[in-house]
């Protein structure tokens, strides 16, 4: 999920001596502790720390589809093979109930487990060294507060030699930790710490660390990308705090569109966020790089006009694109500027639709948008078993230009073609 | 006009291509079984075999189906001499006003066609697709484990006791 | 509602009757016959060829009642044919049709087994008695000597007569006795046996079924442009392209009611998009807030009704205890939308309705049209589920008023999904509130219960009621509504608890003005006053530490109910079952005077996500005596998983501008996710005893075996439905 490329440190190490090596990477083991008594953990700081655990997500990477919350079991794709995400319940043989609050902090900040052995760093633990003392005893209360569940890791699935984890010690020398503005600001304390923001949106270098100078522009994930942020994100519409913390929220915004892939999950989780945390962070994210530049400046007012009617919608080619659009997706999209049957973003303002590869909108197509079973929200269905290779094409190429009025990608044939074999659908 | 692959015999219908493949069945073919629910790939009612893959009719061109097959629930047996799983159904009774029933056979008959020895957790997240407000799920569930049992491999397990009951005299 | 209507019914033998409507007034009790009528709906239609008609083509048997997916025509024909002596494929049944069937009001309120199904028995009863005394005559052979067998009279010699060789057109045209020899129900060969359900093999092979499957040859298809919000007026709509549209036939305008008549359906479903968006609305009023209409409905003015008020001898109370509980608006989510197909041939309409009341329909068809009612025939055609009043008799009004426009063809009218979502009348938010004095052994010695709630009837009891009349350049307004009386009731249907309590006090509040547009819906008041009684019986046991079963048991007498309560129990291991572990029970019976049911649950384990999860169910169920078995079965387990998918996440959302759940992604119901793992019903027969109904049972006391259930599991006791993730988790459960 989050983080699926490993970082390719390991590439680099094969030069290192033994002996360094052995000694960067050993960690004394930190020994097992009973969990604390019921009652003794102050409900205050329980409280705190589900704010926190909220904004962390960490519910989303430790529990399995199906699972039991936080027993871990997710597979994490990597181009090396699978990691599972570890079981943090209170559980004293399978979980984190014998980890002391020292063994939790160490783990938290330098990715060293109770054990001794390395985390890989799809735990973001890079981001969370800065997090203060007092609110990492606040996620331990808090997952101290949980239900034990017995759940046993599952063994990685990583090919040689990537599955050497004292490897990690090097990365961990070149690349920890990222910079988190202090707790004052607010904004930035969080979205650069325990919600870990620039995980997906900052691309990595080669040996997969965020690449700092980049930060926020963007970066493939789980095969989706998590798109540009602040000045540089491709939405037609600048985005605003207001709108950012609704969004953030609901996972609806009204001028770019619905939370969709990995992103839809984070949303959910941010549902039940402190309100006030969410502004922080729409604050710092939508401040970026400062106010967009002329160009885009340029293209919102023009959105902006015709969505108001007074200026024109793009012109509408013909064709097979044009078709599938009129019996698939105009029954609920319209002409892409209005909506009939759902309290939807206008298709034409779908930050995907504007956005430089059409990866995220392929995969909206394919694999649709379902919210869960007892959650009112967008919901849209697959496409995959729909529409031919040729019709994916033809129908994007239409969204691209005839809705979303911007220049025709390039790449489209290919992507369909390749996306396609990556999922095999139902 | 606009040729289509329907239940194996090719079909030349008046319809303008963006006609969705539901309206077509209906009105154009007379066909009962495609049912619509919403018109907004959000209920499967309307559920129909495209290449043998399912495929909510409601959302589907007619102008997009050049070359490929379709199949309806007209497709599988009749009244007289029902299909495999339309026999499960009936035998179950997996039918209160039974509007889902021709949508529910259409995705179940999918699953079966690949996965004829579907589990339980199999059968659930495939169905999941599929609304059914009279509370019929647990019956339809049972019919489609009862058809999967009869279809899958003498070792398939039998139907699982997701529901006993019993009446008291 | 039902004001008394004079209904002709021109094919009847020889005859023209005046009948009243007597429902939902009557009383599900109606097969306990009084000294003077027959039972059921025998008392208003005597003639006993009003029910059974044998002739030279066989047995027909008519019903004023309707198949809504419940199983009616089977069961109807189990009871035909078992009095009858035939097998269950010799019946021919008719259902509702003002030409053909007697009128049995609304098919509602689980009335139809007791009703209609109990004047079925006992005219067959008194059919059979007839040919028998025919037969016994004619061979001069003592009637007791006779038998009945595959529809002959047969003699002990071996001599047999057919049914139909022994009468006349006119020997059934007469009236029933008040008594009927009914067979001994150890007798029975198909009561009370597994009858697979007569219309399920053409659902599941796509024979036509439905409404929405009707196809006859002149059909065109029409769809209506309906206002975006509740009382909005057209301004202006520029149709002169849209009447240029391919396939095109009409456009029908009458002051706000606009729809369009196409030859194809997608090109009557492209012309409405193109209304739609062309079409200018004046707003209209804007609609409460959300977050505060309970106290909007607890301020409106209200009728208050005292419908129990008992002083018997008790104790006096040690402790007190006291809630409010809270619903909110519930849909009917028929999963295929409205539809009604009419023809004018300039002097008649005829309407095809999936409606549950084709009498009251045709008396409010009428009155939109200004046509006499005897011009105008009403025939029911099985829809998909509706539970209650949805859409179906708008639809129909519609469909009338567009055939009207474009006589000599039938017109088809199709709502959309959204239409269907945003229009339907709702079952109505809720408030009670309950207060209750116990003694020192913790046993209820005062109960004071109050019921605030909008009416749960709106049905066509005049044009008014229909939505289209709302629209119409003369606009027709919806009648005031009326309280449904005691003992059926309808916002305090089940207010009024069955237990022992001896000092009660129950007040109906009846808030007359609608904010939001509400009707019956499956339970009506049952659902929310079932919720809070067995809810608040469980806060008093657990307030004296009492186990919720037993606590029950030692309030209540009547042997029926304890009888399934015991049952749910037993079958569920409630006494095995650790407190703690998310278990929970609740009861009722429906109305007071219909079926009695037990629930006993198990809640999964609640996650982080705060979504409940049902994880077995055991249900117990006494309707009287079995007519089908598995009728019943799938009667009670649907009701279950309807009404806990209203509990878990139902509401009906909304902004000032208007309805905001528009389809399934705005109003999400239960799929196949989160059903229960285990389901299972128990059904108590009780041979001979009166039919209770099945359809509305279960509604009631599934909300509070829930939240008794998570009450259990986290000592929290939620009284606000729905008991939805974003709840449990602002009450720290998740
Ligand atoms: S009608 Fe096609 S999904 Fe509902
Ligand atoms: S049986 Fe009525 S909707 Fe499924």
């Amino acid at each position: 999920m989050r983080l699926g490329r490993l970082f390719l440190a390991v590439l680099i190490l094969g030069g290192a001596s033994a002996a360094a090596f052995t000694a960067l990477s050993w960690h004394r083991s930190d020994a097992p502790v009973s969990p604390p008594a019921a009652g003794s953990i102050p409900p205050a700081l329980a409280t705190e720390g589900a704010r926190l655990v909220a904004l962390g997500n960490c519910a989303d990477c430790h529990t399995a589809p199906g699972g039991r919350p936080y027993a871990g079991g997710v597979a994490i794709q990597t181009p090396y093979g699978h990691l599972f995400s570890t079981n943090i319940t209170p559980d004293t043989a399978t979980g984190i109930g014998a980890w002391s609050l020292a063994a939790f902090t160490r783990a938290m900040r330098t990715g060293i487990s109770r054990d001794g052995h390395h985390l890989y760093p799809a735990f973001p633990y890079p981001h969370y060294a800065a997090l203060s003392e007092h609110e990492i005893a606040a996620i331990y209360a808090y997952l101290m507060t949980r239900k034990p569940i017995s759940a046993a890791a599952r063994d990685d699935d990583l090919a040689f030699p990537f599955n050497i984890r004292a490897l990690v010690a090097v990365w961990n020398l070149l690349y920890w930790p990222a910079t988190v503005p202090p707790p004052e600001d607010a904004g930035g304390h969080i979205a650069e710490g325990i919600a870990h923001c620039g995980a997906c949106h900052t691309p990595r270098n080669q040996i997969g660390a965020e690449r700092t100078e980049s930060a926020y522009a963007g970066a493939d994930v789980d095969g989706w990308h998590a798109p540009a942020l602040g000045a540089a994100s491709p939405a037609p519409i600048p985005w605003t705090e207001a709108e950012l913390a609704l969004y953030l929220s609901g996972g609806v915004a009204p001028h770019h569109g619905v939370a969709a892939g990995p992103m839809q999950a984070v949303t959910a989780n941010l549902a039940f966020a402190d309100p006030a945390d969410l502004h922080a962070i729409a604050a710092y994210i939508a401040g970026i790089g400062g106010p967009a530049d002329p160009v885009r400046q340029a293209r919102a007012t023009q959105t902006e006009a015709i969505l108001s009617g007074t200026a024109p919608p793009p012109p509408r080619s013909g064709g097979p694109g044009a078709e599938i659009y009129a019996g698939a997706c105009a029954i609920c999209h319209q002409d892409g500027w209005h909506t009939l049957s759902q309290n939807l973003t206008p298709l034409a303002l779908a930050t995907s639709l504007s956005e430089a590869s059409p990866r995220n909108a392929l995969r909206v197509i394919l694999e649709g948008r379902h919210p869960r079973e007892s959650e009112a929200g967008p919901q849209m269905p697959g496409f995959a078993n729909n529409l031919t290779a040729q019709q994916m094409v033809d129908v994007l190429a239409y969204l691209r230009t005839s809705i979303a009025g911007r220049p025709a990608w390039t790449d489209l044939a290919e992507t369909v073609a390749s996306m396609r074999r990556e999922q095999e659908p139902q | 006009m606009i040729a289509i692959d329907i239940n194996g015999r090719s079909r030349s219908v008046d319809a303008t291509p963006e006609t969705p493949l539901l309206y077509v069945l209906r009105d154009n073919l007379k066909l009962n079984g495609a049912k619509y629910g919403c018109g907004l790939g959000q209920c499967g009612a309307c559920t129909v075999l495209l290449d043998g893959k399912p495929v909510f009719s409601c959302l589907t061109p007619v102008g997009s189906l050049a070359g490929r097959r379709v199949r309806t629930i007209e497709s599988l047996g009749t009244e007289a001499s029902p299909s495999p799983l339309q026999r499960a159904f009936i035998d179950e009774q997996a039918a209160q006003c039974g509007y889902c029933s021709a949508g529910m056979v259409m995705r179940a008959q999918a699953l079966l066609e690949t996965n004829p020895g579907a589990s339980d957790t199999e059968i659930r997240a495939r169905m999941q697709t599929n609304l059914c407000r009279c509370g019929t799920h647990m019956r339809i569930l049972r019919a489609v484990r009862r058809a999967a049992a009869a279809l899958g491999s003498a070792s398939a397990s039998p139907p699982q006791a997701g529901m006993r009951d019993g009446a008291v005299k | 509602m039902n004001a008394p209507l004079l209904t002709r019914r021109a094919s009847l033998v020889g005859g023209v009757l005046l009948v009243g409507i007597g429902l939902p007034g009557r009383g599900a009790h109606a097969a306990e016959t009084t000294d003077d009528k027959p039972p059921g709906s025998l008392a208003q239609f005597p003639l006993l060829d009003s029910w059974v008609r044998i002739d030279a083509a066989g047995i027909t048997v008519f019903t004023g009642k309707a198949e809504l997916g419940q199983g009616l025509r089977t069961a109807l024909t189990q009871i035909a044919a078992e009095e009858l002596s035939v097998p269950f494929d010799a019946i021919h049944l008719v259902t509702a049709d003002t030409a053909r069937t007697p009128n049995e009001g609304y098919t509602a309120g689980s009335h139809s087994m007791p009703d209609s199904g109990t004047a079925i028995l006992n005219a067959a009863s008194q059919v059979r008695a007839i040919l028998l005394a025919i037969a016994a005559s004619s061979w001069s052979l003592p009637v007791d000597s006779l038998t009945t067998r595959d529809g002959t009279v047969r003699a002990p010699d071996g001599r047999a007569v057919r049914y139909g060789d022994l009468i006349t057109d006119t020997t059934l045209h007469q009236n029933a006795l008040v008594r009927s020899a009914l067979k001994p129900p150890a007798d029975y060969t198909i009561i009370g046996h597994a009858q697979p359900r007569v219309d399920i093999p053409a659902k599941v092979t796509g024979g036509p079924a439905y409404i929405q499957d009707m196809r006859p040859n002149d059909m065109v298809h029409a769809r209506i442009l309906r206002p975006p919000s509740y009382g909005a007026t057209l301004i202006a709509l520029d149709d002169t392209e849209i009447a240029k549209m391919p396939g095109v036939l009409k456009i029908v305008r009458d002051g706000s009611f606009v729809g369009v008549i196409a030859k194809r359906e997608w090109q009557a479903v492209q012309a409405l998009r193109a209304m739609v968006a062309a079409a200018r609305w004046k707003p209209g009023p804007k609609l409460p807030e959300r977050a505060r209409i309970y106290d909007t409905l607890l301020a409106l003015p209200s009728e208050d009704t005292t419908i129990l008020d008992r002083l018997d001898v008790a104790d006096a109370a040690v402790s007190e205890l006291s809630a409010r509980f809270n619903r909110p608006y519930i849909g009917h989510g028929s999963i295929g939308p409205s539809c009604g197909l009419a023809l004018f041939d300039g002097t008649n309409l005829t309407v095809w309705s999936h409606a549950q009341g084709m009498f009251p329909l045709r008396a409010a068809i009428a009155g939109l049209t200004g046509l006499p009612p005897d011009k105008v025939r009403c025939i029911h055609v099985e829809g998909s589920g509706c539970y209650g009043h949805n859409g179906a008799d708008d639809a129909a009004g519609d469909a009338a008023l567009m055939a009207r426009a474009f006589p000599g063809q039938t017109v088809r009218v199709q709502w959309m999904r959204e239409q269907e979502n945003t229009w339907e009348p709702y079952s109505p938010a809720m408030v009670t509130r309950v207060r209750a004095g116990l003694n020192g052994a913790g046993n209820i010695v005062d109960w004071n219960y109050d019921v605030w709630s909008n009416t749960h009837s709106n049905r066509p009891g005049g044009a008014g009621a229909l939505l289209a009349g709302w629209s119409l350049e003369k606009p027709l307004t919806l009648p005031r509504p009326v309280p449904i009386p005691q003992p059926e009731g309808g916002g305090d249907r089940n207010a009024i608890p069955l237990y022992v309590l001896p000092h009660a006090t129950v007040v109906h509040h009846f808030i007359p003005e609608m904010p939001i547009r509400v009707s019956a819906e499956r339970g009506l008041g049952a659902y929310m006053n079932i919720f809070s009684i067995e809810s608040f019986m469980d806060e008093c046991a657990a307030h004296t530490g009492a186990d919720p079963v037993e606590y029950r048991l030692r309030h209540m007498q009547d042997p029926r109910a304890r009888d399934v309560i015991t049952l749910a129990a037993e079958r569920f291991g409630w006494s095995k079952a650790a407190p703690g572990s998310g278990r929970g029970f609740a009861f009722a019976r429906y109305k007071n005077l219909g079926a009695y049911c037990a629930i006993a649950l198990q809640l999964a384990p609640i996650g982080d996500d705060g979504q409940l999860r049902v994880a077995r169910a055991v249900l117990a169920v006494d309707s009287g005596q079995i007519i089908n078995p598995d009728g019943i079965r799938n009667q009670i387990e649907g009701g279950f998983l309807q009404s806990m998918s209203w509990t878990l996440f139902e509401q009906v959302s909304w902004n000032a501008d208007g309805i905001t759940s528009r389809d399934w992604a705005g109003y999400p119901m239960l799929r196949f996710g989160l059903l229960p793992d285990q389901l299972e019903t128990h059904i108590i027969d009780r041979p001979g005893a009166p039919f209770l109904g099945t359809g509305e049972a279960s509604q009631g006391p599934t909300p509070a075996a829930i939240a008794n259930a998570l009450f259990d599991a986290t000592h929290l006791r939620l009284r606000e439905l729905p008991l939805n993730p974003p709840r449990l988790r602002a009450a720290g459960l998740a």
